[in-house]
């Protein structure tokens, strides 16, 4: 979630740095789903879908979803 | 009559018309309001462009969204956007917020304080800033 600034009585989102990282990692993670749709899961493709999973629920439980 | 239900933190996880086989988890308290269960939800009422409850989605670079309050028994609310707590003076019960939408992402609005407002159903609204 990025953080926010106030100018003339508008909040604005402001660019976060990390997004680029993130880029990255959505990237990575593409790989990581095409890996798994051609049958070749390998225990390094498991634990980075399992850590995007994880990250999703993160950010959703950040929007106040509940995912119990 | 409302029942309300509170974490063990003293913030309120959620609150509902009826109570019948519920069963709380460790910490969690059960108390009762007497407003009605419409009047207590809207205590607090985020909307923007009459839509309520759910994510509103715009472009990047479009107008403005304005971001309609309403908590009709006070002068005043604390309004938390993306952890930046805005102190929002009302007009009778009512005020506004606006989102500029230069920057792609999302803004999650949601009451400051927990402990008097449910931060779900129409207290809460995420507007996300489409790439």
């Amino acid at each position: 979630m990025k953080p926010v600034e106030k100018r003339q009585n508008v909040f604005t989102l402001v660019a976060d740095p990390a997004d680029g990282a993130a880029d990255e990692a959505r990237a990575a993670h593409a790989d990581d789903i095409s890996a798994l749709s051609q049958g070749n899961l390998s225990s390094e493709t498991l634990a980075g879908i399992v850590l995007h999973l994880a990250q999703r629920l993160a950010a959703l439980e950040g929007k106040g979803c509940t995912t119990r | 009559m409302t029942y309300i239900i509170r974490n063990a933190d003293g913030t309120i996880k959620t609150f509902m018309q009826r109570a019948d086989d519920l069963v709380l988890s460790p910490g969690e308290t059960i108390e009762t309001s007497p407003l009605p269960f419409l009047e207590y939800a809207l205590r607090l009422f985020l909307s923007a462009g009459g839509v309520s409850g759910e994510t509103i989605s715009v472009a990047a670079g479009a107008p403005d969204v304005v971001v309609d309050v309403s908590c009709p028994l006070e002068q005043a609310v604390d309004i938390d956007i993306n952890g930046t707590i805005e102190h929002l003076v009302l007009d009778q019960g009512m005020g506004s917020l606006h989102l500029g939408t230069g920057v792609p992402g999302f803004f999650i609005i949601q009451p400051a304080d927990h402990r008097t407002y449910c931060p779900a159903g129409n207290s809460i609204l995420t507007v996300e800033v489409l790439e």
